[in-house]
């Protein structure tokens, strides 16, 4: 075995999976940091790893309370590197270990590699105009989305050690929680994606644009500004740097201009189909088929394809 | 109550010219206020005008913050003063670096009660230097913020996470990064440009807010342009119902 350590941590026991795959894909043994409950502590050791367990997050605290415990656990293991699942609360922690450890972040990186100075990350910046290769002195905190790693055979269940400190609430109170209603989808699998812009202007178009996927065996993708802004699609659909990305045999992109923010979310389809009324649109650069037309026109000839 | 609102300048990636090397260049690219900045504009602005507080806007860069038109731009927004910290290191600092220079901006400017962020920088996008720059000042910091109201030192903000929706109480002062969705950025008429050119408006050194500097843990080793696939960019004009028809047959064939 190696005489590296990786300490991982995520703030959902599924992650870590594909976390301690990735620190031994990477040349460490992985040490898991665990808050939150017992029994997934032992889940989470079934993949391989030590587990540091600091204990569950008292009622009315954050999971990002944490930090502070993390901190300890990780000065007291000098890991060679800390990898954690990119969220917005992993993003909390790390940000906060980050002050705390004197460590850089680097945020979504895509690949990795480790030796003794430190660790070359490659991520997007730009909006995905660009990838950066960044390398550190030292240890770093680096997060990852989901899928980065590929998910090995796990060696022998690690032990569950429960480490001395604990999560101490911290000064944000949590007055109350409750489930979004919104789907989420995994477009990964779709052989067809039919993506909408905000050239599709309304949600009547929108369900035109759905009778088109649905016809033609698709699923539905959109534009950020379709999710997050009129809130006519589910998040998890939207494609780009910061939401989903796709690689289907066909694309097929409705209303959208093409900015690279979103077209690093589709840039890998096999075919891209593009309708927009404007003829200079970036993506009538990046398409195999183009139309320039209105869609209110072209819409109902789609629609009963 | 006094507001502070960070916003950073960038060069517009979509004036961007990959370069033979693969390396860009923003030589002839436009300058603009990042994209998901002016929702944390527009956030501080909303407080400021309900509470009668005071907003001040501050960021920190290359020359680039002394452009004259985006400083209107900003202020026309709704902050009353504009600050920024100008130095040529900064406009390649990482999150350690910015997050340290805008926590001494902030401790120069004076008491603050809240200090708000963008979900992240529109060239970096790393979503760390809000949650630095709080831990940093020692005060509590949360991002994905998607409502905000102020009463009584407190700010009860709302959050959503996943799938879930959080309420949260955050005692003040605090730092909050707020989520893109959280309001739609005013458009700002022609008397708010022009009054926004007679507001306050100061550049600093790094001298001036006390940085001395911090050692960044990570170096650029290069910044490219990914490869681009060929595509055949066979394009069809025209609104007309053959054209259209022409086109849709085309589809059928690949699906
Ligand atoms: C840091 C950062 C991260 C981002 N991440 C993402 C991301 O992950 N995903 C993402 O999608 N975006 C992302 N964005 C936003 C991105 O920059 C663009 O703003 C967005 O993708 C544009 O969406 P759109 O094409 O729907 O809208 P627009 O750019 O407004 O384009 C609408 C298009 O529709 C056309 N149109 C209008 N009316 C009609 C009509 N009647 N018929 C035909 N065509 C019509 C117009 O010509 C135009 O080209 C990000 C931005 C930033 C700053
Ligand atoms: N140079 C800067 N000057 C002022 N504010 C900044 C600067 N860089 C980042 N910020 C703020 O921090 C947020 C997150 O940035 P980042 O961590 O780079 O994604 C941005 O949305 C801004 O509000």
């Amino acid at each position: 075995m190696s005489d590296k350590t990786i300490a991982v941590f995520a703030d959902t026991a599924e992650a870590y999976e594909g976390l301690c795959s990735g620190a031994r894909a990477l040349g460490g043994d992985p040490i898991a940091l665990w808050a939150g409950g017992e029994a997934e502590a032992k889940r989470i050791a079934a993949w391989g790893a030590r587990v540091v367990y600091v204990g569950e997050i008292p009622e009315g605290a954050l999971y990002e309370d944490c930090a502070l415990a993390f901190q300890q656990v990780i000065e007291a293991e000098r890991p060679a590197l800390v990898l954690a699942c990119a969220s917005k609360r992993t993003q909390c922690v790390a940000g906060r270990l980050a002050v705390r450890l004197g460590a850089p972040v680097v945020s979504d990186a895509s690949r990795m590699a480790l030796d003794d100075d430190g660790v070359e990350t490659a991520r997007l910046v730009y909006g995905g105009a660009a990838e950066r290769v960044e390398r550190s002195r030292g240890m770093a905190i680096v997060l990852v989305g989901s899928g980065v790693f590929e998910i090995d055979e796990a060696p022998a269940p690690g032990a569950v050690e429960r480490a001395e400190v604990s999560v101490e609430p911290g000064p944000i109170k949590v007055v109350e929680r409750c489930k979004r209603q919104e789907e989420t989808v995994d477009l990964g699998a779709a052989k067809v994606v039919v993506c909408v812009g905000r050239g599709i202007q309304n949600e009547r178009n929108v369900d035109a644009a759905r009778r088109f996927a649905s016809r033609v065996g698709g699923e539905m993708a959109c534009t950020r500004p379709i999710a997050e802004g009129e809130g006519w699609m589910a998040r998890s659909r939207y494609l780009g740097v910061s939401g989903a990305v796709v690689r289907p045999d066909v694309y097929v992109g409705l209303g959208v201009s093409g900015q690279v923010q979103h077209t690093v979310g589709m840039a890998e389809s096999q075919f891209v189909v593009a309708v927009n009324k404007d003829k200079s649109a970036p993506i009538m650069k990046q398409c195999d088929l183009g139309l320039v037309a209105d869609l209110e026109k072209a819409l109902p000839v789609l629609a009963s394809l | 109550m006094n507001i502070v609102v960070c916003y950073k300048i960038v060069p517009d990636e979509q004036d961007a010219v990959v370069q033979a090397d693969r390396t860009l260049s923003f030589e002839r690219a436009s300058l603009k206020i990042g994209d998901y900045d002016l929702n944390a504009v527009e956030a501080g602005a909303q407080l400021a005008e309900a509470h009668g507080a005071s907003l001040v806007c501050l960021t920190v860069g290359g020359d680039a913050v002394e452009d004259a038109k985006l400083k209107k731009a900003v202020l026309a927004r709704g902050p009353h003063e504009n600050v920024a910290v100008r130095d040529a290191s900064l406009p390649e600092a990482g999150s350690t670096t910015t997050a340290r220079v805008l926590a001494a901006a902030v401790r120069h400017l004076g008491e603050f009660d809240l200090v708000l962020c963008g979900e992240g920088s529109a060239d970096r996008y790393a979503q760390q230097v809000g949650v630095q720059l709080g831990e940093l000042l020692g005060v509590p910091a949360i991002n994905a913020v998607s409502a905000i109201e102020v009463d009584d030192g407190v700010a009860h903000v709302e959050r959503a996470v996943g799938a879930v929706v959080e309420r949260l109480d955050v005692p003040l002062p605090a730092v909050l990064s707020v989520a893109a969705g959280i309001n739609e950025p005013r458009i700002p008429s022609m008397k708010d440009i022009l009054t926004a050119g007679k507001k306050p408006s100061h550049v600093l050194s790094l001298a001036d807010v006390g940085f001395d500097g911090v050692d960044e843990a990570i170096d650029v080793v290069s910044t490219c342009a990914p490869e681009r696939r060929e595509r055949a960019c066979e394009v069809f004009e025209g609104d007309d119902d053959e054209t259209i028809r022409a086109f849709a047959a085309r589809v059928r064939e690949r699906l």
